[in-house]
C-alpha cells in the first residue's frame, strides 16, 4: 500500500494546475459539533514562491484518468506515477489540516475513472462524510465533471461553497481537437444545471422560508490560455459570454503549464505569465469597470498590448475622450481614468462632497501620480494634461522600470492586480 | 497641561475623553501615557471651561476608533482624541474629507491593524499536543499589533470543539470548549514537539508549488519574512527556489506533451 505522503505528493502535484484557490463567497457560522466556519472573505493561509496562495487543500482524489486530453498532465496516455485516495483518506487529511490552521478548506478535483458519474459519486462522497459524520463547516469546492447526471451535479452542489466545471478551451473546435472525449454541450450543461441551482436557493419570493444551501460561493471554471493560437478577442468573449449566460463567480486564465509555448508576439526571453496577467486586468476592467470586450478587443486589436495595462491601451485609443473632470465627471467615467481603481474613485466622489479636489489629493491616496495626470482635470494647475496629443505619451507614463515590474505583479491570480490601477 | 497616565484600553481612553471633550480640553493641552498603574486623573475642575452635554460623534468614527486602539504607535490615543476634538468642535463631516493628513493616518492606522488581524487568522499554526491525557493545540504567534482580543471571536468559533491556546508576546488566549480566557504573554517561542501532520503539510506545500511560475515579490507582499518564523513550511522556500531552475528544465527534457 503505498503511503498517504506518497500519494499527497502524486495528487497535490496533478492538482496545481488549477489556478483556483479562492475560498470567497460563502458564511457559515461555527456549529457545536464540528470544527470549521467561512468567514466570506476567503483567508489565504500561506503563499508558494510562485506567488500563489494557499487556501484550500487543493487535491485529486485520483489522477488515473480513461480521457486523453493533449493540455493535461493526467491524461491516460501520459507516463505520470498514479495514485489514487480512499475517501477517508482525504477526509482524515482535510480535518488534520484544518484543525492546524494551515487552510480554509478542501478544493476536490479528480481524473476521470469508469464513468462521468462514477467519478462524481466518489468527489460527493467525500463531501457527504465530512459535512455529515464530521459536520465539517470548512470551505469545500468540488469539481463537477461534465457528462455527470444532474441529479448529482445538484447533490455536490448542496454539500459544496463552489463547483467548478472547466471549460478548459477557448473555442469548442479547439476542444475537439485537444479533448476528444469532452463535449462542450456537457460543459454547458453542467453549469446551467448549477445556475438552475443557485438561482433556486436565492429565490426567497414566494414561500417566505429560505431555500437550503446550494453552492453560496457561487461557480467558476478555468481556461487555459496559450495552448491553442487563440486571440485575447476569442479568450475573452468566450469569457463574457460564460459570466452572462451563466453568471459565473470567475473565470480563471491559466497560462498553458507547465511549460507553455513562447508567445509568438513575444521574444522567447519573456515570460508567458503577462498575457494570463493582462487577461485578468482585462476581466476585471468587463466586470467591475463597466468596459465591454470590444472596446479592449476586437477586430483592428485582436490581442491585448502585453506592454501596457489594458485599461491605459484602451485611453491611449481614445484621447479624445479626456481629459476628464475629477470633480464633476460620474463614476463610470472616473473609473476610466488610468491609474484609477475603484477603491480610490468612490474615496474621491466621497471627498469632492466637501472640498475641490486638487494633484495633492491624489497623491496623499497614493495614487500613480505619472500614470493619473495626463488624464483629468483637477482644481489646481496641471501641466501634464497639455500633452495628451503628444505621441510620446506613453513613455512618459510607462518608465521602462516599471515594464520590468510589470511581470510581477498580482498573486494568485485570483488576486486584485487591478485594485491600484 | 494635562497628562492621563494609566493603562489604556479603548474603554479607558473612551471613558476619559468623553470627559475631556464635555471640557473642551484641546488636543494640545493632553498627553496620554499609557501605564500600568493606576487611573491618575489630574483634577478637571481648574479647566475654565464648561461642561458641554450631548456631544455626538458618528458611529463610523467609534467602529473604526476601536481598531485603530489596537495599533501599536504610541501617539495612537493622541490621534484618536485630536480626531474626536475635531469632529465635535470643528467639523461634523471631517471623516469625509479623506486626504485630511489626520483622517488618512487614522485611515491607514485601522487599514494596518486590520490587515494584522486577518494575518492572524492566516498565519498562526496549531500543534497538537496533550495535556493530561487531553489533546490541545498550541501555537505561538508574534502579531504586529495588539490583535488578539481581536482575533480571539474568529478562533472560537472556528474551532469550538477543539481546546487551544494561541500564545503571543502581548497576551494568550485560551479555549476549553466553554470559555475564552485571556492570560499574560509569553515573549518567546515554545519548545513545543514537532507535530507529525507537518510533514505531511509539508509535503502538501512542497508538490503544490509550480517552479516554472515564480513570483516571489508577491510571495513576500503577502507573507512577510517576520511571520516565517513559526510557519513549519517556511523554511522549504529557500531549497524550493534553489531547485526550481533544474526542475523545470527537467520538465521539459521529459515533456510527453505531443505537438499541439
Ligand atoms: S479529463 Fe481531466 S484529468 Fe482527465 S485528461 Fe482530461 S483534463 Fe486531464
Amino acid at each position: 500500500m503505498p503511503s498517504v505522503l506518497y500519494k499527497l505528493q502524486i495528487l497535490a502535484d496533478a492538482a496545481k494546475y488549477d489556478a483556483s484557490c479562492a475560498s470567497s463567497g460563502a458564511k457559515r457560522s461555527g456549529n457545536c459539533k464540528g470544527v470549521g466556519h467561512t468567514t466570506g472573505t476567503g483567508i489565504c493561509h500561506s503563499y508558494t514562491p510562485d506567488g500563489r496562495c494557499i487556501s484550500l487543500l487543493k487535491i485529486l482524489l485520483t489522477n488515473f484518468c480513461i480521457y486523453d486530453c493533449q493540455y493535461c498532465v493526467n491524461r491516460i496516455s501520459s507516463g505520470t506515477p498514479r495514485a489514487r485516495f480512499s475517501i477517508q483518506e482525504v477526509v482524515d487529511l482535510t480535518l488534520a489540516f484544518y484543525k492546524r490552521n494551515y487552510i480554509e478548506g478542501l478544493f476536490l478535483s479528480s481524473g476521470i475513472i469508469r464513468s462521468p458519474d462514477y467519478t462524481m459519486e466518489q468527489l460527493i462522497g467525500v463531501a457527504r462524510v465530512l459535512r455529515e459524520e464530521h459536520f465539517f463547516g470548512g470551505y469545500i469546492h468540488l469539481k463537477c465533471v461534465p457528462g455527470a447526471s444532474p441529479e448529482l451535479q445538484i447533490r455536490a452542489g448542496r454539500y459544496a461553497d463552489r463547483v467548478s466545471t472547466n471549460i478548459e478551451l477557448p473555442t469548442e473546435t479547439d476542444l475537439k481537437r485537444l479533448a476528444p472525449q469532452k463535449s462542450i454541450q456537457d460543459i454547458h450543461s453542467a453549469m446551467s444545471v448549477i445556475r438552475q441551482g443557485i438561482d433556486v436557493s436565492q429565490d426567497r419570493s414566494y414561500s417566505g422560508k429560505s431555500p437550503p444551501r446550494f453552492a453560496p460561493g457561487g461557480q467558476s471554471t478555468q481556461m487555459i490560455v496559450g495552448a491553442t493560437p487563440n486571440s485575447d478577442a476569442e479568450v475573452l468573449q468566450t469569457a463574457d459570454r460564460l459570466y452572462k449566460t451563466y453568471r459565473l463567480k470567475r473565470v480563471y486564465y491559466s497560462a498553458f503549464s507547465p511549460i507553455p509555448h513562447g508567445d509568438a508576439r513575444l521574444p522567447l526571453s519573456e515570460p508567458p505569465l503577462l498575457r494570463e496577467h493582462r487577461l485578468y486586468q482585462a476581466d476585471w476592467l468587463i466586470r467591475l469597470y463597466g468596459f465591454d470586450v470590444s472596446e479592449l478587443v476586437n477586430a483592428s486589436f485582436p490581442d491585448l498590448d502585453l506592454r501596457i495595462d489594458p485599461k491605459l491601451a484602451w485611453a491611449l485609443r481614445h484621447r479624445d475622450q479626456f481629459p476628464i473632470d475629477l470633480n464633476r465627471a460620474p463614476r463610470e467615467l472616473l473609473l476610466r481614468v488610468p491609474g484609477l481603481g475603484i477603491r480610490n474613485v468612490d474615496r474621491l466622489i466621497q471627498i469632492r462632497r466637501w472640498k475641490k479636489i486638487r494633484l495633492e489629493d491624489l497623491s496623499r491616496l497614493r495614487c500613480p501620480l505619472r500614470k493619473v495626470r495626463p488624464w483629468v482635470v483637477t482644481a489646481d494647475y496641471n501641466s501634464e494634461v497639455f500633452r495628451l496629443d503628444r505621441s510620446d505619451l506613453i513613455r512618459r507614463i510607462v518608465c521602462p522600470q516599471q515594464q520590468l515590474e510589470l511581470f510581477d505583479t498580482g498573486s494568485c491570480g485570483s488576486g486584485s492586480p487591478l485594485t491600484r490601477s | 497641561m494635562f497628562s492621563l497616565r494609566m493603562p489604556l484600553s479603548f474603554d479607558s481612553w473612551r471613558e476619559s475623553a468623553r470627559v475631556l471633550l464635555a471640557r473642551g480640553v484641546p488636543p494640545e493641552q493632553i498627553v496620554w501615557i499609557d501605564s500600568n498603574q493606576d487611573a491618575l486623573f489630574e483634577d478637571l475642575s481648574d479647566f475654565p471651561g464648561q461642561t458641554r452635554f450631548g456631544l455626538r460623534i458618528s458611529r463610523f468614527f467609534i467602529q473604526r476608533a476601536r481598531l485603530v486602539a489596537c495599533h501599536r504607535s504610541d501617539d495612537r490615543w493622541a490621534l484618536l482624541y485630536r480626531l474626536a476634538f475635531r469632529l465635535t468642535h470643528d467639523d461634523p463631516h471631517l471623516m469625509q474629507l479623506r486626504t485630511d493628513p489626520d483622517v488618512r493616518r487614522f485611515e491607514l492606522m485601522g487599514a494596518s491593524v486590520s490587515r494584522d488581524r486577518h494575518k492572524m487568522t492566516a498565519f498562526v499554526r496549531f500543534r497538537r499536543s496533550s495535556i493530561d491525557g487531553v489533546d490541545w493545540y498550541v501555537a505561538w504567534y508574534r502579531p504586529d499589533h495588539f490583535v488578539v482580543r481581536l482575533a480571539a471571536d474568529h478562533f472560537r468559533d472556528r474551532y469550538s470543539i477543539m481546546n487551544w491556546s494561541i500564545l503571543t508576546p502581548d497576551e494568550s488566549v485560551h479555549w476549553d470548549g466553554q470559555q475564552l480566557r485571556f492570560t499574560e504573554g509569553i515573549p518567546t517561542p515554545l519548545k513545543t514537539e514537532k507535530d507529525e501532520v507537518e510533514s505531511l503539510w509539508r509535503t502538501y506545500y512542497r508538490s503544490i508549488f509550480n517552479p516554472a511560475r515564480i513570483k516571489t515579490s508577491a510571495m513576500r507582499r503577502e507573507m512577510p519574512v517576520r511571520f516565517w518564523d513559526h510557519l513549519p513550511e517556511a523554511d522549504l522556500i529557500h531549497g524550493l527556489l534553489k531547485e526550481a531552475p533544474s526542475r523545470t528544465r527537467q520538465m521539459i527534457r521529459h515533456s510527453e506533451r505531443t505537438d499541439l
